[in-house]
């Protein structure tokens, strides 16, 4: 050491040696540190989560490859803001790590998301969070129900009295698929009439509210928008052994029951899966403002009973169940 | 090599040179070695992870062919034992189909048999049958029409035969094939359906799918997938697979790039349906393995990078230090040249055998170098002496040649007296001018050395001038250059006074100023012109080789050749007024000058 000593250059062999260090414990543990077990709570409107298998799925297999767990979160009701806003809470005070949430009041759950400035990823599915800066993968909803009205032009006559079930309209989805199908079908069909459930109504039961409709007014073709209100209705008819028309969209399995017994005559469905797989892969991902989501729109299709069975349908109507 | 890195090196230490040159070699070389044998280990790891997925895929090839040769017997079963010559006009086949379902149920969804319009012979279990629904639509069926020699496996598809409650369906794996069905003796063709639970294919690779590297997926002969760990995210367009590059890949191993990511597929055919088995493992799965293996190997040749680094300093530091004190060494002898204090011991000694011979024979020509020095500046003393002694001798010719010029002019005058008196005064001044061989003498004997000298001159000019010495006593024992004052006499006599028409006057005064000894010579003579007073003390006074200048000049060289600096002569005159030269010297006393010149 004297050596070196005497000729100052022990200063900078030391520091060589440090930034050398440095570097191996960079690589070191940049190499071998492993990706922390994460957390994503699911949070759903209404309380049949096997409504929402296909999202979970989707969901499921992102977390799987992203060592992550998923825990899907319903609601006691189908649409009660103040329920979900308390288990986003819960949920964020248990160290969630991210959220995905399918709204039951866009408006309310966007603000109440926006307010919160949470410092995880937040995404909305299936309905947007009504605030613009949020993420959401969902389909074009306003086209779905724009395609379906265009379908139930095309297929019936021109004289047809169409109902129209105006059921969770706080959710954008069904107001935006609600809005397309009017705009293709106004004027283009004999006579629209909409069901709309009084806020005042003693009969909060969907079925209920539809049995009394179906009595009540003389209908050729009903139009539904969401899973509850489709499985009411299906629920309503049978109870009354009535058959009507029915164009419907939704993605639950007694909706697509329903479509091979005839009961819907064409259904529009969207791609769940692709949703939830998308959502948790926003969510995890650690380039987390990845363009390549960015603009995905998840694809619908219209189904009837001659075509649930294509290659293509079967793969989305019939998920593979585990 | 480029400029810049040259003059780089020309600039560096050696120590420096050496110590980076070695480490660059060294990092070069350990980073190639490093790369070789990671590039080694990662194939040996792709390797083996091949080798691996071989025999996964060969095991899940067995297990599969057992699955599908069971499917295959139980169609078997009912073709050849149940139905085949079985007269259905009169004979049910339902309850050898349920015992065959109920044997075999964990891996079928049903059993079906059907003629060749679509009607169901038999099925179990008994369920009931769709609403309008087709079977002569359905692939299977047509298939099996189409081939009847052969047995036909579809890929997954939902059963779209029987009703069910619940909301409930069934993928599965359609196996069908031609049967004869024999109605009132009469052969009719029909088709035997076995439905395959789709979950038994399922799980049968989500077990070989749950630990390890890569993933395993069933694709039949066309591509289409039969599994995938990825099927439902596939089917929803948001994975990709190459299934149609590997369905046509024959068997074996290979690698690919898809989507971007380097894979080591591994394919398989399965036996009778045509299918592919295929294991995929994306290397960059194998990167905790590979992190691994890079992590040592970069450990590992950073501790010798470190090592090397410091072995090649000491190393170069060992080799070049002796270089650096023998350099040091010769720079301070450099110094010590200006300052000549030049000591060849001083020169470094030590190292390698190679820098101890340099050493030393950089000692031995400093040695010699200062000995050439020496002999130089002895050669040049001597050389010197020889020169005063030759400016020694031009005097006493010159002066000689007048003084007997005037003993001469005395005796052929019969003078005898004077010249007696003269060739005295003669003696004395040789034996002043001989002074024991010394060329410094006290002032005094100079002063009675120049006395004597006008003396004689005053005898030979017959009083023409007369003469007064004054001299500092103080100075009398003060070291002079012998016979100095003479030639300024000489000069005095012969260009001052000689020619006057008066008396002429010569003044001998010497005096102490400012610590110097002035010895002034001055006489009232016709003066010197003023051109010529300039060039009395320079060469060309010497070069005219006669008259007033050589003496001055010869005075002039030998008490700066003596003395050196500011000493010498110094000539003041005026025309028609006189000249007075006076000789600067410095106060030493003689008994000092003699002691410090017999020291040396």
């Amino acid at each position: 050491m004297k050596y070196l000593k005497e000729n100052g250059s022990l200063p900078a062999i030391a520091s060589t040696i440090v930034i050398l260090l440095v570097i191996i414990i960079f690589f070191a543990t940049g190499i071998n540190r492993e990706e922390e077990h994460r957390h994503v709570s699911l949070i759903v409107y209404g309380e049949d989560s096997e409504r929402w298998e296909n999202l979970r799925q989707g969901a499921e297999l992102v977390c799987e490859e992203k060592n992550a767990d998923i825990s899907l979160i319903t609601m006691m009701s189908e649409n009660d803001a103040e329920e979900q806003k308390d288990i986003i809470n819960r949920e964020t005070e248990d160290g969630t790590d991210a959220l995905i949430i399918a709204a039951c009041n866009s408006s309310k759950i966007g603000s109440f998301i926006k307010n919160k400035k949470l410092r995880i990823p937040v995404v909305f599915v299936e309905t947007t969070g009504s605030e613009e800066d949020m993420k959401c993968f969902a389909p074009d909803d306003y086209r779905m129900g724009y395609e379906l009205g265009e379908e139930l032009v095309d297929k019936e006559s021109d004289i047809v009295t169409v109902s129209i079930v105006s059921e969770n309209t706080e959710r954008d989805s069904v107001a935006l698929r609600r809005q397309g199908l009017m705009d293709a079908i106004e004027n283009k069909v004999g006579r629209i009439i909409i069901w709309e459930k009084n806020e005042d109504s003693k009969n909060p039961n969907t079925r209920t509210f539809l049995q009394k409709e179906l009595v009540s007014r003389a209908t050729d073709v009903i139009v539904t928008f969401d899973n509850s209100t489709t499985d009411a209705l299906m629920d309503a008819l049978e109870n009354l052994n009535k058959s009507s028309k029915v164009y419907s969209i939704a993605t639950s399995d007694k909706a697509v029951y329903n479509l091979y017994n005839k009961r819907i005559k064409a259904l529009s469905y969207t791609n769940e899966f692709s949703m939830g797989y998308l959502a948790a892969m926003y969510a995890l991902d650690r380039s987390y403002s990845q363009k390549r989501y960015q603009d995905e729109v998840i694809d619908h299709r219209i189904v009837r009973k001659e075509n649930m069975y294509d290659e293509d349908n079967q793969t989305l109507l019939f998920p593979f169940v585990d | 090599m480029p400029g810049f890195i040259r003059d780089g090196y020309k600039k560096r230490s050696l120590q420096w040179t050496i110590s980076l040159s070695f480490t660059a070699i060294s990092v070069i070389s350990i980073a190639a070695m490093a790369i070789a044998f990671y590039t080694h280990s990662i194939n040996t790891i792709r390797e083996n992870t091949i080798k691996e997925n071989e025999q996964i895929v060969d095991q899940v090839s067995w297990n599969l062919n057992s699955y599908i040769r069971n499917m295959m017997s139980i169609s078997d079963t009912m073709c050849y034992s149940v139905i085949k010559n079985r007269n259905l006009t009169a004979e049910r086949i339902n309850k050898e189909m349920n015992l065959l379902y109920d044997a075999n149920k964990d891996n079928l969804t049903s059993i079906v048999c059907a003629t060749e319009d679509g009607a169901i012979v038999a099925a179990s279990p008994v369920s009931s049958r769709k609403q309008g629904v087709d079977l002569k639509k359905q692939e299977w069926f047509t298939k099996a029409c189409d081939e009847i020699e052969n047995l036909h496996f579809s890929t997954p598809h939902v059963q779209n035969i029987f009703d069910n409650s619940n909301y409930r369906y069934f993928w599965v794996v359609s196996l069908s094939r031609n049967v004869e069905l024999t109605y009132f003796g009469n052969v009719q063709n029909g088709v035997l359906l076995v439905d395959m639970n789709y979950s038994g294919i399922e799980q049968m690779f989500e077990k070989v799918n749950g630990g390890g590297v890569g993933f395993i997926y069933l694709c039949d002969g066309d591509g289409r997938i039969i599994y995938h760990p990825m099927q439902k995210a596939i089917y929803a367009g948001l994975v990709k697979e190459n299934n149609k590059i590997h369905a046509d890949h024959p068997d074996g191993a290979f690698s690919e790039t898809f989507d971007g990511q380097e894979r080591d597929v591994v394919v398989k055919t399965v036996g009778y349906t045509g299918w592919k088995i295929i294991s995929v493992t994306p290397t960059s799965e194998l990167a905790p393995d590979m992190g691994q293996m890079r992590n040592y190997m970069l450990m590992v040749a950073v501790i010798v990078l470190v090592l090397i680094i410091f072995g090649n300093y000491f190393i170069s530091y060992v080799v070049t230090d002796p270089i650096r004190k023998l350099e040091e060494s010769i720079t301070y002898l450099e110094e010590g040249f200006t300052g000549n204090v030049m000591n060849e011991d001083d020169i470094f000694i030590g190292g390698s055998h190679e820098i101890r011979h340099l050493g030393r024979t950089i000692k031995s020509m400093i040695r010699q170098m200062r000995k050439l020095t020496d002999d130089m500046v002895r050669e040049q003393k001597a050389k010197r002496k020889s020169e005063l002694d030759a400016l020694q001798s031009q005097i006493n010719p010159h002066f000689l040649y007048n003084t007997l010029d005037s003993v001469v002019w005395m005796i052929e005058g019969e003078r005898y007296k004077d010249a007696i008196s003269m060739v005295t005064a003669l003696a004395q001044l040789f034996r002043i001018s001989l002074s024991k061989g010394n060329n410094i003498i006290p002032i005094k004997d100079e002063i009675i050395h120049a006395r004597n000298y006008l003396n004689i001159q005053k005898v030979r000019f017959k009083n023409k001038f007369s003469a007064q010495i004054d001299i500092d006593p103080s100075i009398e024992n003060c070291a002079t250059i012998k016979l100095i004052v003479q030639p300024l006499l000489e000069n005095a006599i012969y260009y001052g006074v000689e020619h006057m028409d008066g008396e002429g006057e010569i003044k001998i005064k010497g005096y102490e100023k400012d610590g110097d000894i002035y010895i002034a010579v001055s006489d009232n003579g016709m003066g010197i012109p003023e051109d010529t007073l300039a060039t009395l003390l320079t060469d060309k006074a010497r070069s005219r080789g006669k008259g007033s200048g050589i003496g001055l000049w010869n005075v002039n060289e030998r008490i700066q050749t003596y003395f050196k600096g500011e000493y010498g002569l110094i000539i003041e005159s005026e025309l028609d007024e006189g000249t007075t030269v006076t000789i600067h010297l410095p106060k030493v006393p003689i008994d000092e000058y003699r002691k410090e010149d017999g020291s040396k």
